[in-house]
Protein backbone atom coordinates (compact mmCIF):
# COMPACT_ATOMS: atom_id res chain seq x y z
CA UNK A 1 0.00 0.00 0.00
CA UNK A 2 2.61 2.18 1.05
CA UNK A 3 4.17 1.87 -2.69
CA UNK A 4 1.52 2.73 -4.59
CA UNK A 5 1.90 6.47 -4.65
CA UNK A 6 5.13 4.78 -5.94
CA UNK A 7 4.53 3.06 -8.72
CA UNK A 8 5.69 5.59 -11.09
CA UNK A 9 8.76 7.84 -9.85
CA UNK A 10 8.40 11.89 -10.72
CA UNK A 11 11.40 12.78 -12.38
CA UNK A 12 12.64 14.83 -9.26
CA UNK A 13 12.25 11.30 -7.25
CA UNK A 14 14.26 9.15 -9.86
CA UNK A 15 16.69 12.00 -9.33
CA UNK A 16 16.79 11.85 -5.80
CA UNK A 17 17.19 8.10 -5.39
CA UNK A 18 19.88 7.93 -8.30
CA UNK A 19 21.59 10.63 -6.13
CA UNK A 20 20.86 8.44 -3.36
CA UNK A 21 23.02 5.32 -4.07
CA UNK A 22 25.53 6.34 -1.87
CA UNK A 23 25.49 8.34 1.03
CA UNK A 24 24.96 11.93 0.96
CA UNK A 25 23.40 14.99 3.15
CA UNK A 26 20.68 16.95 1.93
CA UNK A 27 22.78 19.95 0.47
CA UNK A 28 24.68 17.06 -1.37
CA UNK A 29 21.76 15.19 -2.84
CA UNK A 30 20.37 18.63 -4.72
CA UNK A 31 24.60 19.25 -6.15
CA UNK A 32 24.48 15.49 -7.07
CA UNK A 33 21.02 15.75 -9.40
CA UNK A 34 22.25 18.98 -11.07
CA UNK A 35 25.32 17.12 -11.62
CA UNK A 36 23.97 13.59 -12.91
CA UNK A 37 21.18 15.30 -14.73
CA UNK A 38 23.73 17.69 -16.35
CA UNK A 39 22.14 20.77 -14.71
CA UNK A 40 19.16 19.69 -16.61
CA UNK A 41 16.70 18.58 -13.26
CA UNK A 42 17.20 21.55 -10.48
CA UNK A 43 14.83 20.43 -7.54
CA UNK A 44 14.31 23.44 -4.85
CA UNK A 45 15.23 22.63 -0.65
CA UNK A 46 11.42 22.74 0.14
CA UNK A 47 10.17 20.11 -2.73
CA UNK A 48 13.33 17.94 -2.02
CA UNK A 49 12.64 18.17 2.12
CA UNK A 50 9.03 16.78 1.07
CA UNK A 51 10.56 14.11 -1.02
CA UNK A 52 13.23 12.91 1.77
CA UNK A 53 10.50 12.91 4.62
CA UNK A 54 8.23 10.54 2.25
CA UNK A 55 11.11 8.43 1.09
CA UNK A 56 12.18 7.98 4.98
CA UNK A 57 8.37 7.87 5.81
CA UNK A 58 7.90 4.59 3.57
CA UNK A 59 11.15 2.71 3.88
CA UNK A 60 12.80 3.92 0.53
CA UNK A 61 15.44 5.72 2.17
CA UNK A 62 16.98 5.52 5.52
CA UNK A 63 18.86 8.13 7.56
CA UNK A 64 22.44 7.33 8.15
CA UNK A 65 23.68 9.91 10.52
CA UNK A 66 22.70 13.43 12.11
CA UNK A 67 25.36 16.28 12.97
CA UNK A 68 24.42 19.23 13.59
CA UNK A 69 22.55 20.85 11.03
CA UNK A 70 23.13 18.29 8.51
CA UNK A 71 21.30 14.41 8.29
CA UNK A 72 22.67 12.21 5.79
CA UNK A 73 20.69 9.37 3.62
CA UNK A 74 20.97 6.12 1.64
CA UNK A 75 18.66 4.57 -0.21
CA UNK A 76 17.11 1.20 1.07
CA UNK A 77 16.64 -2.30 -0.60
CA UNK A 78 13.76 -1.43 -1.44
CA UNK A 79 14.49 2.00 -2.58
CA UNK A 80 16.75 -0.16 -5.04
CA UNK A 81 14.09 -2.45 -6.21
CA UNK A 82 12.06 0.76 -6.88
CA UNK A 83 14.93 2.25 -8.98
CA UNK A 84 15.80 -0.51 -10.93
CA UNK A 85 11.69 -0.93 -11.64
CA UNK A 86 11.14 2.17 -12.75
CA UNK A 87 14.74 2.48 -14.72
CA UNK A 88 12.97 -1.14 -16.37
CA UNK A 89 9.86 0.73 -16.92
CA UNK A 90 11.52 3.54 -18.54
CA UNK A 91 13.70 1.38 -21.15
CA UNK A 92 10.67 -0.48 -22.01
CA UNK A 93 8.82 2.71 -23.05
CA UNK A 94 11.64 3.91 -24.53
CA UNK A 95 12.57 0.01 -26.46
CA UNK A 96 8.56 -0.03 -27.43
CA UNK A 97 8.28 3.26 -29.02
CA UNK A 98 11.86 2.51 -30.91
CA UNK A 99 10.23 -0.68 -31.94
CA UNK A 100 6.82 0.93 -32.60
CA UNK A 101 8.42 3.36 -35.15
CA UNK A 102 10.85 0.58 -36.97
CA UNK A 103 7.29 -0.82 -37.54
CA UNK A 104 5.54 1.83 -38.96
CA UNK A 105 8.59 2.07 -41.43
CA UNK B 1 18.09 63.22 16.33
CA UNK B 2 18.65 59.92 16.51
CA UNK B 3 17.23 57.36 13.46
CA UNK B 4 15.22 54.73 14.24
CA UNK B 5 16.50 51.36 13.60
CA UNK B 6 13.28 48.91 14.39
CA UNK B 7 9.78 49.48 13.51
CA UNK B 8 7.37 47.00 14.69
CA UNK B 9 4.30 46.61 12.72
CA UNK B 10 1.01 44.27 13.06
CA UNK B 11 0.11 42.54 9.26
CA UNK B 12 -3.41 41.00 9.92
CA UNK B 13 -3.32 38.88 7.01
CA UNK B 14 -5.36 35.55 6.28
CA UNK B 15 -3.48 32.21 6.63
CA UNK B 16 -3.40 31.99 2.81
CA UNK B 17 -2.04 35.29 2.00
CA UNK B 18 1.47 34.25 1.36
CA UNK B 19 1.48 36.68 -1.51
CA UNK B 20 0.24 39.55 0.64
CA UNK B 21 3.22 38.65 2.82
CA UNK B 22 6.03 38.78 0.35
CA UNK B 23 4.87 41.76 -1.33
CA UNK B 24 4.79 43.73 1.99
CA UNK B 25 8.32 42.59 3.03
CA UNK B 26 9.16 43.35 -0.22
CA UNK B 27 7.81 46.93 -0.34
CA UNK B 28 9.35 47.26 3.30
CA UNK B 29 13.12 46.12 1.86
CA UNK B 30 12.81 48.90 -1.12
CA UNK B 31 11.82 51.67 1.93
CA UNK B 32 15.03 50.39 3.86
CA UNK B 33 13.59 47.75 6.09
CA UNK B 34 14.77 44.31 6.46
CA UNK B 35 12.75 41.65 8.50
CA UNK B 36 14.43 40.37 11.55
CA UNK B 37 11.72 38.67 13.54
CA UNK B 38 7.91 37.27 13.02
CA UNK B 39 5.99 37.39 16.56
CA UNK B 40 2.53 39.10 17.36
CA UNK B 41 3.93 41.61 15.03
CA UNK B 42 6.79 41.72 12.83
CA UNK B 43 9.77 43.44 13.39
CA UNK B 44 12.22 45.57 11.31
CA UNK B 45 15.38 46.49 10.91
CA UNK B 46 16.73 49.15 9.46
CA UNK B 47 18.96 48.81 6.07
CA UNK B 48 20.49 50.09 3.14
CA UNK B 49 16.97 50.40 0.76
CA UNK B 50 17.39 47.46 -1.80
CA UNK B 51 15.39 44.66 -4.09
CA UNK B 52 15.22 41.90 -1.77
CA UNK B 53 13.62 38.68 -2.77
CA UNK B 54 11.23 37.21 0.04
CA UNK B 55 9.56 33.33 -0.06
CA UNK B 56 7.21 32.67 2.59
CA UNK B 57 7.10 28.67 3.04
CA UNK B 58 5.80 26.18 5.41
CA UNK B 59 7.88 22.92 6.95
CA UNK B 60 4.99 20.90 8.35
CA UNK B 61 7.26 18.90 10.00
CA UNK B 62 8.37 22.02 12.28
CA UNK B 63 6.49 22.28 15.56
CA UNK B 64 3.74 25.06 16.03
CA UNK B 65 5.51 25.97 19.32
CA UNK B 66 9.04 26.41 18.45
CA UNK B 67 10.42 29.79 19.60
CA UNK B 68 13.32 28.71 17.46
CA UNK B 69 13.97 26.12 14.65
CA UNK B 70 14.83 22.76 15.97
CA UNK B 71 15.73 18.67 14.90
CA UNK B 72 14.51 18.49 11.63
CA UNK B 73 13.87 21.86 10.46
CA UNK B 74 17.68 22.92 10.87
CA UNK B 75 18.66 20.74 7.97
CA UNK B 76 16.01 21.43 5.93
CA UNK B 77 16.81 24.94 6.60
CA UNK B 78 20.30 24.64 5.99
CA UNK B 79 19.74 23.26 2.45
CA UNK B 80 17.67 26.20 1.64
CA UNK B 81 20.64 28.61 2.74
CA UNK B 82 22.91 26.54 1.15
CA UNK B 83 20.47 27.06 -2.05
CA UNK B 84 20.89 30.65 -1.39
CA UNK B 85 17.76 31.32 0.74
CA UNK B 86 18.75 32.96 3.79
CA UNK B 87 15.80 32.25 7.16
CA UNK B 88 14.72 35.89 8.23
CA UNK B 89 11.77 34.87 10.69
CA UNK B 90 10.15 31.93 11.37
CA UNK B 91 6.79 31.44 13.43
CA UNK B 92 5.69 27.48 13.74
CA UNK B 93 5.64 25.83 10.83
CA UNK B 94 5.75 29.25 8.40
CA UNK B 95 9.47 29.79 7.64
CA UNK B 96 10.35 33.37 5.61
CA UNK B 97 13.75 33.36 3.84
CA UNK B 98 15.06 36.00 2.09
CA UNK B 99 17.73 36.43 -0.97
CA UNK B 100 19.22 38.81 -2.71
CA UNK B 101 20.02 36.74 -5.96
CA UNK B 102 16.73 37.19 -8.21
CA UNK B 103 17.62 33.50 -10.10
CA UNK B 104 17.96 31.39 -6.96
CA UNK B 105 16.33 28.19 -7.27
CA UNK B 106 12.96 28.36 -5.78
CA UNK B 107 12.46 26.72 -2.72
CA UNK B 108 9.49 24.62 -4.16
CA UNK B 109 9.89 23.09 -8.06
CA UNK B 110 6.85 21.01 -7.44
CA UNK B 111 3.61 22.97 -6.74
CA UNK B 112 2.12 19.62 -6.32
CA UNK B 113 4.42 19.41 -2.82
CA UNK B 114 4.05 22.59 -2.13
CA UNK B 115 0.43 22.59 -2.10
CA UNK B 116 0.77 19.28 0.54
CA UNK B 117 3.12 21.23 2.46
CA UNK B 118 0.95 24.49 3.32
CA UNK B 119 -2.03 22.26 3.81
CA UNK B 120 -0.71 20.04 6.44
CA UNK B 121 1.20 22.86 7.56
CA UNK B 122 -2.31 24.83 7.92
CA UNK B 123 -4.33 21.84 9.48
CA UNK B 124 -1.25 21.33 12.12
CA UNK B 125 -1.31 25.27 13.19
CA UNK B 126 -5.02 25.83 13.04
CA UNK B 127 -6.62 22.79 13.83
CA UNK B 128 -7.74 24.02 17.25
CA UNK B 129 -9.64 27.54 16.03
CA UNK B 130 -11.44 24.94 12.92
CA UNK B 131 -12.38 22.37 14.72
CA UNK B 132 -12.03 22.59 18.68
CA UNK B 133 -13.23 25.77 19.11
CA UNK B 134 -16.26 25.79 16.63
CA UNK B 135 -17.06 22.22 17.99
CA UNK B 136 -17.07 24.46 21.29
CA UNK B 137 -19.29 26.67 19.98
CA UNK B 138 -21.94 24.34 18.30
CA UNK B 139 -21.96 22.02 21.44
CA UNK B 140 -22.67 25.42 23.24
CA UNK B 141 -25.39 26.54 21.16
CA UNK B 142 -26.71 23.01 21.30
CA UNK B 143 -26.56 23.79 25.16
CA UNK B 144 -28.81 26.94 24.57
CA UNK B 145 -31.44 25.47 22.37
CA UNK B 146 -31.51 22.47 24.38
CA UNK B 147 -32.77 24.73 28.04
CA UNK B 148 -35.64 26.82 25.45
CA UNK B 149 -36.99 27.92 28.52
CA UNK B 150 -33.86 29.52 30.52
CA UNK B 151 -32.71 30.48 26.65
CA UNK B 152 -36.00 32.48 25.75
CA UNK B 153 -36.32 34.48 29.23
CA UNK B 154 -32.56 35.62 29.93
CA UNK B 155 -30.98 38.61 28.00
CA UNK B 156 -27.70 36.94 29.28
CA UNK B 157 -27.94 33.59 27.52
CA UNK B 158 -29.75 35.40 24.33
CA UNK B 159 -26.70 37.65 24.22
CA UNK B 160 -24.33 34.23 24.75
CA UNK B 161 -26.21 32.86 21.76
CA UNK B 162 -25.61 35.14 19.65
CA UNK B 163 -22.00 35.56 20.64
CA UNK B 164 -21.70 32.25 20.13
CA UNK B 165 -23.45 31.47 16.69
CA UNK B 166 -21.41 35.01 15.76
CA UNK B 167 -18.08 33.41 16.48
CA UNK B 168 -18.73 30.33 15.36
CA UNK B 169 -19.47 31.74 11.78
CA UNK B 170 -16.17 33.89 12.36
CA UNK B 171 -14.19 30.87 12.83
CA UNK B 172 -15.89 28.92 10.05
CA UNK B 173 -15.52 31.69 7.63
CA UNK B 174 -11.83 31.08 8.33
CA UNK B 175 -12.16 27.57 7.20
CA UNK B 176 -14.34 27.79 4.78
CA UNK B 177 -11.76 30.06 3.00
CA UNK B 178 -8.90 27.95 3.14
CA UNK B 179 -11.08 25.02 1.53
CA UNK B 180 -12.05 27.29 -1.06
CA UNK B 181 -8.22 28.18 -1.94
CA UNK B 182 -7.34 24.50 -1.63
CA UNK B 183 -10.21 23.37 -3.73
CA UNK B 184 -9.18 26.33 -6.67
CA UNK B 185 -5.00 25.79 -6.24
CA UNK B 186 -5.91 21.82 -6.74
CA UNK B 187 -7.66 22.47 -9.83
CA UNK B 188 -4.40 24.85 -11.08
CA UNK B 189 -1.82 22.06 -10.08
CA UNK B 190 -3.53 19.90 -12.05
CA UNK B 191 -3.56 21.53 -15.26
CA UNK B 192 0.07 22.37 -14.58
CA UNK B 193 -0.41 26.33 -12.98
CA UNK B 194 1.55 27.73 -9.93
CA UNK B 195 -0.10 27.86 -6.54
CA UNK B 196 -2.03 31.26 -6.30
CA UNK B 197 -1.46 32.86 -2.80
CA UNK B 198 -4.10 35.75 -1.60
CA UNK B 199 -2.32 38.89 -2.38
CA UNK B 200 -2.32 42.04 -0.55
CA UNK B 201 -5.25 43.91 -1.98
CA UNK B 202 -7.66 40.75 -1.42
CA UNK B 203 -5.84 40.51 1.95
CA UNK B 204 -7.23 43.74 3.43
CA UNK B 205 -10.89 43.48 1.76
CA UNK B 206 -10.92 40.02 3.93
CA UNK B 207 -9.58 42.00 7.34
CA UNK B 208 -11.56 44.27 6.92
CA UNK B 209 -14.61 42.67 6.64
CA UNK B 210 -13.77 39.96 8.94
CA UNK B 211 -13.08 43.30 11.70
CA UNK B 212 -16.44 44.82 10.97
CA UNK B 213 -18.29 41.55 10.88
CA UNK B 214 -16.89 41.65 15.05
CA UNK B 215 -17.55 44.88 15.65
CA UNK B 216 -21.04 44.52 13.92
CA UNK B 217 -21.70 41.89 16.40
CA UNK B 218 -20.78 43.50 19.33
CA UNK B 219 -22.59 46.75 18.69
CA UNK B 220 -26.01 45.19 17.68
CA UNK B 221 -25.82 42.92 21.39
CA UNK B 222 -26.87 46.69 22.93
CA UNK B 223 -28.36 47.59 20.04
CA UNK B 224 -31.52 44.92 20.47
CA UNK B 225 -31.02 44.59 24.31
CA UNK B 226 -32.56 47.54 25.88
CA UNK B 227 -29.96 46.81 28.35
CA UNK B 228 -30.03 49.13 31.02
CA UNK B 229 -26.13 50.10 31.27
CA UNK B 230 -25.17 50.29 27.67
CA UNK B 231 -21.65 51.86 28.75
CA UNK B 232 -21.41 49.20 31.21
CA UNK B 233 -21.53 46.93 28.32
CA UNK B 234 -19.35 48.90 25.94
CA UNK B 235 -16.66 49.16 28.76
CA UNK B 236 -16.44 45.48 30.08
CA UNK B 237 -16.37 44.50 25.73
CA UNK B 238 -13.48 47.01 25.40
CA UNK B 239 -11.44 46.31 28.36
CA UNK B 240 -11.54 43.00 27.27
CA UNK B 241 -10.03 43.39 23.92
CA UNK B 242 -7.38 45.67 25.61
CA UNK B 243 -6.57 43.16 27.92
CA UNK B 244 -6.53 40.33 25.88
CA UNK B 245 -3.98 42.41 22.91
CA UNK B 246 -1.67 43.92 25.95
CA UNK B 247 -1.54 40.17 27.30
CA UNK B 248 -0.68 38.61 23.82
CA UNK B 249 1.50 41.35 23.50
CA UNK B 250 3.39 41.26 26.98
CA UNK B 251 3.54 36.88 26.38
CA UNK B 252 5.23 37.74 22.57
CA UNK B 253 7.52 40.22 24.52
CA UNK B 254 8.75 37.91 27.49
CA UNK B 255 9.06 34.95 24.72
CA UNK B 256 11.63 36.75 22.78
CA UNK B 257 13.76 38.53 25.53
CA UNK B 258 14.54 35.22 27.24
CA UNK B 259 14.73 33.37 24.49
CA UNK B 260 12.26 31.12 26.46
CA UNK B 261 12.50 27.03 25.86
CA UNK B 262 9.37 24.73 23.82
CA UNK B 263 8.08 24.00 27.24
CA UNK B 264 7.77 27.37 28.28
CA UNK B 265 6.57 29.03 25.79
CA UNK B 266 3.56 26.31 25.44
CA UNK B 267 2.97 27.30 29.24
CA UNK B 268 2.90 30.65 28.89
CA UNK B 269 0.32 30.63 25.84
CA UNK B 270 -1.72 28.21 27.98
CA UNK B 271 -1.89 30.52 30.70
CA UNK B 272 -2.68 33.39 28.55
CA UNK B 273 -5.35 31.86 26.70
CA UNK B 274 -6.82 30.61 30.36
CA UNK B 275 -6.53 33.86 31.92
CA UNK B 276 -8.73 35.48 28.76
CA UNK B 277 -11.36 32.69 29.33
CA UNK B 278 -11.59 33.26 33.18
CA UNK B 279 -12.33 37.50 32.52
CA UNK B 280 -14.45 36.90 29.86
CA UNK B 281 -16.30 34.65 32.54
CA UNK B 282 -16.47 37.19 34.91
CA UNK B 283 -17.34 39.99 32.46
CA UNK B 284 -20.20 37.91 31.55
CA UNK B 285 -21.24 36.94 34.89
CA UNK B 286 -21.52 41.52 35.10
CA UNK B 287 -23.57 41.37 31.86
CA UNK B 288 -26.28 39.04 34.27
CA UNK B 289 -26.35 41.89 36.56
CA UNK B 290 -26.22 44.26 33.81
CA UNK B 291 -29.55 42.47 32.34
CA UNK B 292 -31.37 41.10 34.81
CA UNK B 293 -31.43 44.34 37.73
CA UNK B 294 -35.37 44.74 37.43
CA UNK B 295 -35.62 41.13 39.18
CA UNK B 296 -36.87 43.27 42.59
CA UNK B 297 -39.92 44.63 40.78
CA UNK B 298 -42.54 42.55 40.78
CA UNK B 299 -44.94 42.88 37.61
CA UNK B 300 -47.63 41.08 39.57
CA UNK B 301 -51.00 42.68 39.67
CA UNK B 302 -52.96 40.26 40.88
CA UNK B 303 -53.07 41.35 44.48
CA UNK B 304 -52.52 38.01 45.12
CA UNK B 305 -49.32 39.18 45.93
CA UNK B 306 -50.21 42.60 47.31
CA UNK B 307 -52.07 42.33 50.01
CA UNK B 308 -49.94 42.90 53.44
CA UNK B 309 -50.96 40.07 55.06
CA UNK B 310 -49.61 37.19 53.08
CA UNK B 311 -46.26 36.48 52.01
CA UNK B 312 -44.49 36.27 48.83
CA UNK B 313 -41.69 35.48 46.90
CA UNK B 314 -41.13 36.78 43.81
CA UNK B 315 -38.43 34.89 41.07
CA UNK B 316 -38.53 36.67 37.27
CA UNK B 317 -36.26 35.78 34.41
CA UNK B 318 -37.08 38.78 31.78
CA UNK B 319 -35.59 39.47 28.61
CA UNK B 320 -36.74 40.82 25.23
CA UNK B 321 -38.47 37.64 24.01
CA UNK B 322 -40.28 36.25 26.82
CA UNK B 323 -40.55 36.44 30.84
CA UNK B 324 -40.99 34.05 33.45
CA UNK B 325 -42.48 35.01 36.73
CA UNK B 326 -42.52 32.53 39.96
CA UNK B 327 -44.57 34.04 42.86
CA UNK B 328 -44.59 32.00 45.57
CA UNK B 329 -48.01 32.74 48.21
CA UNK B 330 -48.54 32.37 51.88
CA UNK B 331 -51.59 33.23 52.98
CA UNK B 332 -53.71 33.67 56.30
CA UNK B 333 -56.20 31.67 55.12
CA UNK B 334 -54.01 28.61 54.66
CA UNK B 335 -54.22 28.65 50.87
CA UNK B 336 -50.95 28.34 49.85
CA UNK B 337 -50.21 28.25 46.11
CA UNK B 338 -47.26 29.39 43.57
CA UNK B 339 -48.25 30.31 40.13
CA UNK B 340 -46.37 31.11 37.10
CA UNK B 341 -46.69 33.66 34.71
CA UNK B 342 -44.82 33.37 31.13
CA UNK B 343 -45.66 36.18 28.69
CA UNK B 344 -44.45 36.55 25.09
CA UNK B 345 -45.37 38.20 22.18
CA UNK B 346 -44.25 35.82 20.08
CA UNK B 347 -46.11 32.97 19.21
CA UNK B 348 -43.45 31.10 18.15
CA UNK B 349 -42.47 30.89 21.89
CA UNK B 350 -46.00 30.54 23.63
CA UNK B 351 -46.69 27.18 21.26
CA UNK B 352 -43.42 25.95 22.11
CA UNK B 353 -43.23 26.58 25.95
CA UNK B 354 -46.96 25.44 25.96
CA UNK B 355 -45.93 22.01 24.04
CA UNK B 356 -43.08 21.01 26.23
CA UNK B 357 -45.04 21.54 29.50
CA UNK B 358 -48.97 20.95 29.12
CA UNK B 359 -49.27 19.34 25.68
CA UNK B 360 -50.28 16.11 27.53
CA UNK B 361 -50.80 15.47 31.35
CA UNK B 362 -54.14 18.08 31.76
CA UNK B 363 -57.34 18.10 31.04
CA UNK B 364 -59.07 20.36 28.95
CA UNK B 365 -62.75 22.52 29.85
CA UNK B 366 -63.40 23.68 26.97
CA UNK B 367 -66.42 25.10 28.44
CA UNK B 368 -64.65 27.47 30.78
CA UNK B 369 -62.55 29.13 28.36
CA UNK B 370 -65.46 31.48 27.86
CA UNK B 371 -66.07 32.67 31.46
CA UNK B 372 -62.21 33.09 32.05
CA UNK B 373 -61.98 35.08 28.85
CA UNK B 374 -58.88 32.65 27.90
CA UNK B 375 -58.25 30.54 24.69
CA UNK B 376 -57.82 27.58 26.52
CA UNK B 377 -57.97 26.30 30.58
CA UNK B 378 -56.30 22.94 31.64
CA UNK B 379 -56.58 21.03 35.00
CA UNK B 380 -54.59 18.49 36.53
CA UNK B 381 -57.51 15.67 37.74
CA UNK B 382 -56.69 16.28 41.27
CA UNK B 383 -57.57 20.30 40.68
CA UNK B 384 -54.68 21.22 41.97
CA UNK B 385 -52.89 22.57 38.96
CA UNK B 386 -54.97 25.13 36.84
CA UNK B 387 -53.32 26.52 33.74
CA UNK B 388 -54.96 29.52 31.84
CA UNK B 389 -53.49 29.72 28.14
CA UNK B 390 -53.94 33.32 26.28
CA UNK B 391 -52.69 35.01 23.39
CA UNK B 392 -49.37 35.89 24.73
CA UNK B 393 -49.56 34.31 27.99
CA UNK B 394 -49.50 31.02 30.24
CA UNK B 395 -50.46 31.46 33.48
CA UNK B 396 -49.94 28.39 35.61
CA UNK B 397 -51.46 27.91 39.57
CA UNK B 398 -50.20 25.26 41.42
CA UNK B 399 -51.96 24.79 45.27
CA UNK B 400 -50.04 23.02 47.74
CA UNK B 401 -53.07 21.64 48.29
CA UNK B 402 -56.27 20.92 45.97
CA UNK B 403 -58.04 24.03 45.32
CA UNK B 404 -61.96 24.48 46.94
CA UNK B 405 -63.99 25.60 44.87
CA UNK B 406 -64.00 28.97 46.83
CA UNK B 407 -60.19 29.33 46.05
CA UNK B 408 -61.53 27.87 42.09
CA UNK B 409 -63.70 31.36 42.23
CA UNK B 410 -61.22 33.35 43.62
CA UNK B 411 -58.42 32.50 40.57
CA UNK B 412 -61.26 32.84 38.38
CA UNK B 413 -62.60 36.43 39.17
CA UNK B 414 -58.78 37.53 39.67
CA UNK B 415 -58.67 36.37 36.33
CA UNK B 416 -61.36 37.79 34.40
CA UNK B 417 -60.92 41.05 36.03
CA UNK B 418 -56.86 41.22 35.46
CA UNK B 419 -55.89 45.01 37.43
CA UNK B 420 -53.79 47.69 34.98
CA UNK B 421 -53.85 45.41 32.03
CA UNK B 422 -51.51 42.94 33.28
CA UNK B 423 -53.28 40.76 30.62
CA UNK B 424 -51.98 41.94 27.64
CA UNK B 425 -52.85 38.69 26.89
CA UNK B 426 -56.25 38.86 25.82
CA UNK B 427 -56.36 39.33 22.19
CA UNK B 428 -58.47 41.93 20.07
CA UNK B 429 -61.19 38.70 19.41
CA UNK B 430 -61.38 37.63 22.73
CA UNK B 431 -62.10 41.63 24.09
CA UNK B 432 -64.83 41.14 21.68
Amino acid sequence: MPREQFQTLSEPMYYILLALRSECSGVDVMNRVKEISGGRVVIGPGTLYALLQKFVDNGIITETKTSGRMRWYIITKTGKTLLDEEFLRLRTMCNDKLRAEGELQ
Amino acid sequence: MKKKTTLKKFMFLPVTACDAIKEELEAMALKGWKLKRMGVRYEFERIEPKKLIYTVDFFPKASVYDTEPSGGTLSYIECCRQAGWELVASNGTMHIFVSENENAIPIHTDEKLRLEAVEKSMLKTYWSSWFLIPLYFVFSIIMQLFSFQSLVTSNMNLCCLIIYVGMLLFCLSDFFGFLHWKVKNQKRVKNGEKIQFVGSKTSRKIFAVRTSFVIILFLFIPLIFSVVSRNWFCATITVLALFSTVLYTFADALVERFKVPKGAYVFITFVAVILVYVISFFALLKFDDIFNNDTDKPSDNFSFAANPNYTYNIYLDKSILASEEEVMVERDDEFDFRYITFKSNSQFIIKKYYNKHYKTGYTRLPQENESWNAKEVLISDEWNNLIVVYDNAIIHFNGLTDFTAEQKNEVSEKLTKPVDGFLPSLSASHQK
